[in-house]
């Protein structure tokens, strides 16, 4: 298939952009500076063929639905197609005829064949940095050719290190020949580890039975151990019982005995020796009760004897006590007394001052306060004073501000006029501007005139040089174009008639050569027969023959003669007849021993003739194509002599003509500007006289040498200089005039305001009057009189409240003093001539002490009382008592004479003991547990403590003994049964379980990851290798021509060898037949091939070489796409630029070569290498 | 007097979840322990719904499990029940028949065990239900065991329990084959089956039902998973209804990436698609296996970043519901076919085509193959995995490989189309 032409209708930055391929080209150039959208175009080629992607990024304007591009395409068979295409979802149903109309998807199918979008783009795509890492793969491999192959036909950039990359990560997840630290490991000793851990806590059948079975026979052990302990515990606690009931009952026998002591008691009652105990006491208490009254009443007696009152004192207690109430006042009232007399004093200077502020001199008998009171003015009064003074600072302040702006206004016109003063002569520059306008068409016109006489100047100069510059060289351009030329037909007749002699030359030249070659080659074979032996001809013989007859002819005629024969002359004669005998015998001899050779050479020597005859006659006949070509020469020199050019070959004169009918074409066009110019410098002089009369008028002079052009600049200056002036004068007239007017309205207001300031000045002095002041008097004074009495009613106050206190204070101090004097002279004469505050405090100190001695006397005669009622009582309760007491001896039938208190002591002592023996029994009755104590005694008869005790060691060992046995059976069966129960409850293996079949799943995720990269390697390795073992000599062979014609003959081509590895590598061949292998021995990283490797731009040659080779033989058998470079050349230099051109046009005639190019230097190179045949296209 | 039982089967206590692929510990003790709790859930509803009584028609265990603590757990739970006075009926299916823990460990007085060697009737004389049943004798009973079950008893609400995968479910193993004709003329009210781990009403006159497992176990088994109520008045059978205890749930989301060309684009498809995973999990912890589909360009650039896609879904799960974990992700999607370029002999230019061909190149199945025992050789345990790449995946590794290396290849070289 091939582009004819590519519609970027709606793509991109483009709009309706149209990029013919001309179908004649053998190489396209595509060729746009950055951001002419190349790469936009360059895409637009894949989306065109096999649809717009999802995500274009070249959606146009936004809307992506809008994108539309369209082709002219034709294929192999010669069919044409032109279609749309457009962006929608999905790839399919996106073609359409340029009307619109929807066409199959399968309509491309007959022009891009089998070629999908990965091969159109990894293929028949090559881009400078695909080639790099192409021709770098190839490198890395050295050239092995499987790799080679696969690598430069598919595009895929560097399979083998893909593969390896491959293995590797494979080998990261799992390895098979060893345990090593892989992913898959890793996953393996989770599995492990999980079912180690399953086993582990997994309670199997047996494993619980066992551990059932393990618990009976420990609970067993148990039962036995607590029946041991038990009896152990009932020995030693009867042992410990009888030990301690032992005391106790000794202790009852011993209380028993002790009753026994006692004697014999009457106790008529239960209670009667309490009772008695009672009376006892009752009447020890009344006596001592009626002994402590009596103390009382003595003691109450003396103290009242030793009291004394103070009568008048005690009388007068409420006067003193409501004069030391007064005394903090009053010492208050004493001490603010002298600050008080200090403020009225003040007070009174403020309204003096006042007075004298005022400037009031006359007082007469008045007081200040009154004189104040009587000059006060009404607040209407200092009102409207207040007013007037805000009234009279406006007025001055008007009078003053306009005083300042008259002045102002003044100056502002005497400015004014002096700057018109200043200002040059005046003249109006209308009329003058009207007559220059006049001429400005003129002007333009002569505008041009230098670049016009220079364009045409030089073009003059570059037609002339660059005649000269032609071979032949051309001296006079202009004689050349009034004479005939001859046309390219005739050139080309010459050039047939030329290249025809030229051939005939050749051939005859071959023919010359071949027959001098044969003929030195006979000659040569002569010579060798010669060599051999003496080569017998037929002349030779014949001629020996002669000789031998002539000179026996002469013997003959000697002897036959009439004269005597002379016998020396006989004798020469018969020897020469001898020798020439013997010679023409041998040469007989000869001849007959060496027929066959003689033949030969006689052969050859005819041979030879034949071949001298040949050279001849090809030298002949170049001769004659010599002459015709002089003569030919001759008639197309004289095509050329009216020209005065001595020719060329007609082919150099045929690109020489195309040259020249090129110069004289510029020459044609420059001669009508010629004749243009001479107009223009007419017009020019004419503009000269009425400019100069124009420029004398506004006053320039010494310009009549300048041209037109710089006059008229001169001109306008100076009349945009007079405009300036003209109407700054104008507008300075128009200032003076606004002054004057503005000055003139501002004397009237002066007026007006001077007679409102005298309406207002009698205003003023009626007002200040009003408030005692001089009719004189200014706004200073006015404000100060107003400020006095604007204090006035303060001060006033002031005074008065000073003076109310002083009079309270001095009330206070007499209400003390008098009554307090009047009260110590009446009670207590001794204090006279204290002062009266402290002579109070005396008399409160002494009615203080007064009060104390009443309360106490008082207190004493209460007591007093008391104590007489306590000692009738206490003699009452005695009585009582001894009544009780004989009432009890009655009872108990005792004599007056039995001591009760004896009596009393024995009762108490028996029933202290009776109680002891009751607690002694209930102790015992605790411990027996229902024992009687008869049969303790029983038991106790005989019982030995130390030998219990011993007994009691004895049996605490062995209890100890049974109890440590219990607890280790103990443990060990409820550690059995935490076991088992833990075990019953736990969540056993599960979760071992789990984690087991979690990492099962994560080993066949794995294993399919490992599989997957594994076979990936595997794929790799057999494309490989499949291409190593494929028939690619015709390949190789196509390969091996585009790289000796990519290296411009640097190398003859490619061929494989084997390595000592037994593997196949392409290496280079140079023409000398030498090799260059594929390597990283080679200098890579200059530009030179060295022997041990290529350089990297050749290495770049060969992969392009062999990439060309894959696209020719694929579209030999199938419909190619066109290829497409993506700034091919980038990395190449010049000279393999244009040999990597010239390589792709020669593949043109099979696939069409499209190059995108931001180089300006490819096209060039493209242009000149292939002239027409390069399709240069412009963006 | 209306009353309610529970109809359970099929608890397969303690066997653990498959296929998961997490390696949280945490997440691990989570699944291991669903089935427990699950189960002690069930417990916990009956006795709060107050039901008469409980059958589990068989599969209590798994059949090679072999630890006992299960068994003490499936004894304190039924005690629970022992305690309100609920009973247990309960008949062995194919996995209680070879179980260990069945053989070893006694059940509670309260639970009722059917003989094996024949059918028997049990009577609930205060409710007047009879419940007739057999126990599974061995792993494999292929015989019609509903045949042996006795006659309808007169005046009573008669149940039949039944472990059978009932005749031609070809998804399961036949055991103790009978037809839906065999159970519904038999005359009972209500046949309890159990081994088929879907929730089924298969009939209603008279009721058949399984009720499904109580946990599903792999991500063949999705969606609630429970047990039933069964309600009844003087009338007879009046409803069915699920109990859903299950504690963690399986899921298959399927997600259509036909046409996507880029990795945002699988990305936007697939959160849509998640949208559902809150509804499905029902605030549960959930496997969910996501299988990709469909013709794409995107495809090989998935299978060549199959590792980072499967942590990007897994997080993307994450970001859509909190406790989703990606239980596997499939990738059945497949290139379209413009990009696997037509079959045709394969030039040398054509690197789709070279490659398609050789990936059918019986030498590359032998090269798989020879791989594929090499697994088996290194880890006996994944033979399960090596037999299912001998026979099915090998074709679908290949393919996988071989769009890695198209993949990986191009992406190795700059696009004849660079941008400015």
């Amino acid at each position: 298939m091939r582009l004819l032409r590519l519609d970027l209708l709606r793509y991109g930055i483009f709009t309706n952009k149209s990029l013919h391929f001309r179908p004649d080209a053998r190489v396209h150039i595509v060729y746009g500076p950055n951001e002419a959208g190349k790469s936009t175009a360059l895409s637009a080629i894949g989306d065109l063929l096999y649809g717009v992607p999802n995500l274009s990024p070249y959606n146009f304007s936004g809307d992506k639905t809008q994108i539309r591009l369209g082709a002219d395409i034709i294929n192999q068979d010669g069919t044409r197609l032109e279609f749309h295409r457009i962006k929608s979802r999905g790839l399919s149903k996106t073609l359409r005829t340029p009307g619109d109309e929807l066409l199959p998807d399968e309509s491309l199918a007959p022009f891009i064949g089998h070629v999908d979008r990965r091969m159109f783009m990894n293929a028949f795509g090559l881009s400078t940095n695909a080639l790099r890492i192409g021709s770098r793969a190839m490198l890395d491999h050295e050239g092995e050719i499987g790799a080679a192959l696969l690598g430069a036909a598919s595009g895929v950039g560097d399979l083998q290190t893909l593969q390896k990359r491959l293995e590797e990560e494979a080998d990261d997840v799992f390895k098979v020949s060893k345990r090593s630290n892989t992913r898959f490991s890793t996953a393996r000793k989770l599995f492990t580890e999980a079912n180690e851990a399953r086993k582990a806590s997994e309670l199997t059948a047996p494993k619980w039975k066992s551990l059932n079975a393990e618990l009976e026979t420990l609970s067993a052990k148990l039962e036995r151990l607590r029946l041991a302990l038990h009896e152990n515990a009932t020995r030693t606690n009867r042992l410990v019982r009888l030990a301690s009931v032992r005391p106790i009952i000794n202790r009852i026998s011993h209380y028993l005995a002790d009753i026994e002591t006692l004697g014999d008691l009457p106790r008529p009652t239960a209670t009667f020796t309490a009772e008695l105990g009672d009376a006892l006491a009752a009447r020890e208490k009344a006596q001592s009760a009626a002994s402590r009254v009596a103390e009382a009443c003595l003691k109450a007696e003396a103290e009242l004897a030793d009291i004394t009152l103070d009568e008048p004192l005690i009388a007068s207690a409420r006067a003193i006590d409501d004069l030391v109430q007064k005394i903090s006042s009053y010492d208050q009232a004493i001490k603010t007394l002298g600050g008080a007399e200090d403020t009225l004093r003040r007070a009174n200077d403020a309204l003096t001052d006042l007075i004298a502020d005022l400037g009031i001199r006359d007082q007469g008998d008045l007081t200040p306060q009154e004189v104040l009171q009587s000059h006060r003015p009404s607040l209407a009064a200092q009102e409207l004073l207040r007013e007037l003074i805000n009234e009279r600072e406006d007025l001055d302040e008007k009078t003053r501000s306009l005083a300042k702006t008259i002045q102002d206004e003044q100056d502002n016109i005497d400015r004014a006029m002096r700057d018109r003063d200043a200002l040059p002569s005046l003249m109006d520059p209308g009329p003058f501007r009207t007559a220059y306008e006049a001429f400005e068409a003129d002007l333009a016109i002569v505008a041009g005139l230098e670049d016009l006489r220079l364009e045409v100047s030089e073009e003059s100069r570059r037609l002339i040089e660059e005649a000269g510059r032609l071979a032949p060289a051309i001296t006079d351009l202009d004689h050349l174009a009034t004479v005939p030329r001859p046309g390219s037909e005739t050139i080309n007749r010459y050039r047939i008639d030329f290249d025809k002699q030229t051939a005939e030359r050749a051939q005859a030249e071959t023919a010359l050569a071949e027959a001098r070659l044969e003929s030195t080659a006979i000659r040569q074979h002569l010579a060798h027969l010669q060599i051999e032996g003496e080569v017998v001809t037929r002349e030779a013989l014949e001629d020996v023959r002669a000789k031998r007859d002539a000179s026996w002819a002469e013997v003959k005629a000697a002897l036959t003669a009439d004269e005597r024969p002379d016998a020396a002359e006989i004798a020469i004669g018969m020897a020469n007849f001898e020798i020439a005998t013997a010679r023409a015998d041998a040469l007989a001899d000869t001849a007959i021993r060496d027929a066959e050779r003689i033949e030969a050479f006689k052969q050859r020597t005819i041979n030879l003739q034949t071949a001298e005859d040949k050279v001849k006659r090809q030298l002949d006949s170049i001769m004659l194509i010599d002459e015709a070509r002089a003569t030919l020469l001759d008639i197309w020199t004289d095509e050329w002599r009216d020209m005065g050019i001595a020719p060329l070959p007609p082919a150099e004169m045929a690109e020489w003509l195309q040259k020249v009918e090129g110069l004289l074409d510029r020459r044609e066009l420059n001669e009508t500007k010629r004749a243009r110019l001479a107009l223009i410098e007419k017009r020019a002089e004419d503009l000269h006289r009425p400019l100069d009369d124009l420029a004398s008028q506004i006053g320039l002079v010494a310009i009549s040498g300048l041209s037109p052009q710089a006059m008229a600049t001169r001109i306008k200056a100076r009349l945009d200089e007079l405009s300036r002036t003209w109407d700054a004068a104008r507008s300075i007239n128009v200032r003076i005039q606004d002054c004057s007017d503005r000055l003139a309205s501002l004397h009237a207001s002066q007026n007006t305001h001077l007679e409102a300031s005298r309406v207002f000045q009698a205003q003023w002095a009626e007002a200040t009057a009003a408030l005692g002041l001089k009719g004189t008097a200014g706004t200073v004074e006015a404000r100060a009189a107003l400020g006095a009495f604007e204090r006035l009613p303060r001060t006033l106050e002031d005074y008065t409240t000073a003076f109310r206190q002083l009079d309270q204070l001095r009330r206070t101090i007499s209400d003390f003093e008098s009554p307090a004097l009047a009260l110590a002279e009446r009670i207590a004469p001794d204090l006279n001539g204290l002062a009266p505050d402290e002579a109070v405090g005396r008399l409160a100190e002494r009615l203080r002490q007064a009060r104390e001695a009443y309360t106490r006397k008082e207190d004493a005669e209460l007591r007093l009382t008391e104590a007489s009622v306590a000692q009738l009582a206490a003699t009452s309760v005695k009585d009582a008592a001894d009544a009780r007491l004989q009432e009890l001896r009655h009872l108990a039938n005792l004599g007056p004479d039995a001591d009760l208190e004896d009596l009393f002591r024995r009762l108490s002592k028996f029933e202290e003991i009776s109680q002891q023996l009751a607690l002694a029994r209930t102790e015992l009755a605790e411990q027996t547990y229902g024992e009687s104590e008869e049969d303790l005694r029983a038991a106790l008869v005989g019982f030995d403590p130390d030998g219990a005790k011993a007994e009691q060691d004895e049996l605490a060992r062995a209890g100890q003994q049974l109890n440590s046995e219990m607890f280790s059976v103990y443990a060990g069966h409820s550690k059995l049964m935490e076991e088992r129960d833990a075990l019953e409850r736990g969540a056993g293996a599960e979760l071992a379980l789990q984690r087991r079949a979690i990492a099962e799943s994560e080993m066949a995720s794995l294993s399919r990851e490992w599989l997957v990269l594994k076979l990936a390697a595997a794929l790799v390795a057999k494309a490989t290798a499949r291409h190593r073992a494929g028939h690619h000599v015709p390949l190789i062979d196509r390969a091996s021509a585009l790289f000796h014609r990519l290296t411009g003959g640097s190398f003859s081509g490619l061929i494989t060898e084997e390595t000592e590895s037994g593997g196949e590598h392409l290496v280079g061949r140079r023409p000398d037949g030498s090799t260059v292998a594929i390597g990283r021995a080679g200098a890579t990283s200059s530009d030179q091939d060295a022997p041990g490797g290529m350089s990297e731009g050749t290495l770049d040659q060969l992969y392009l070489a062999m990439r060309l080779a894959h696209l020719e033989e694929f579209a030999r058998t199938a419909e190619p796409v066109p290829f497409i470079g993506d700034d091919l050349f980038m990395t190449f230099d010049d000279t393999r630029t244009s040999l990597g051109l010239e390589a792709l046009a020669d593949t043109s005639s099979l696939i069409q070569p499209i190059i995108f190019t931001h180089h300006a230097r490819v096209a060039d190179i493209a242009r000149f290498r292939l002239g027409e045949a390069a399709d240069v296209i412009e963006l | 007097m209306p009353f309610t039982f529970l109809h359970a089967a099929d608890l397969h206590l303690g066997s653990p979840f498959k296929g998961l692929a997490a390696r949280d510990e945490a997440l691990a003790r989570r699944f291991s322990e669903a089935s427990r709790k699950a189960f002690s859930e069930l417990i916990e509803r009956a006795i709060a719904e107050n039901v008469a009584f409980v059958l589990i028609a068989g599969d209590v265990y798994d059949g090679e499990w072999k630890d006992m603590s299960i068994g003490h757990f499936f004894n304190r739970e039924v005690a629970k029940l022992a305690r309100v006075g609920i009973p247990v009926f309960l008949i062995k299916g194919n996995h209680d028949a070879a179980s260990e823990v069945t053989k070893t460990l006694p059940l509670p007085e309260s639970v009722h065990v059917f003989p094996e060697n024949r059918a028997e009737t049990r009577y609930i004389e205060s409710l007047r239900v009879a419940i007739h049943g057999r126990s599974f004798a061995s792993r494999s009973v292929t015989e019609n065991l509903s045949r042996s079950y006795p006659p309808v008893e007169p005046g009573f609400l008669n149940i039949g329990m039944l472990h059978t995968s009932l005749a031609g479910n070809p998804a399961h193993e036949t055991y103790a084959p009978c037809s839906i004709d065999d159970l519904a003329r038999h005359g009972y009210d209500y046949w309890a089956l159990g081994h088929i781990h879907q929730f089924e009403i298969v009939a209603t006159e008279p009721h058949i039902v399984y009720p499904g497992n109580l946990q599903g176990r792999s991500v063949r088994e999705c969606g609630p998973k429970g047990a039933v109520f069964v309600d009844v008045s003087e009338a007879g059978i009046t409803g069915v209804r699920r109990v859903i205890v299950d504690q963690a749930r399986f899921a298959e989301i399927t997600v259509d990436i036909t046409d996507l060309a880029s990795e945002t684009d699988v990305t936007n498809q697939l959160r849509d698609s998640f949208v559902q995973l809150s509804d499905l999990a029902e605030n549960r912890l959930i496997a969910v296996r996501v299988r990709l589909k469909g013709s794409a360009p995107v495809h090989p650039s998935l299978i060549a970043r199959r590792a980072q896609l499967t942590e990007d879904v897994q997080s993307l799960l994450h970001h859509v519901y909190e406790d989703a974990w990606l239980e596997k992700l499939v990738i059945d999607s497949r290139e379209p076919d413009e990009l696997i370029g037509p079959d045709f002999g394969a030039s040398s230019l054509d690197i789709a085509a070279l490659f398609a061909e050789l990936e059918h190149d019986p030498e590359m199945r032998k090269v798989g193959e020879q791989l594929l025992q090499d697994i088996g050789n290194a880890w006996p345990s994944l033979q399960e995995f090596v037999a299912a790449g001998l026979t099915e995946e090998l074709n679908q590794l290949l393919d996988e490989a071989r769009t890695l290396v198209l993949a990986r290849g191009s992406g190795a070289i700059a696009p004849v189309t660079g941008r400015e």
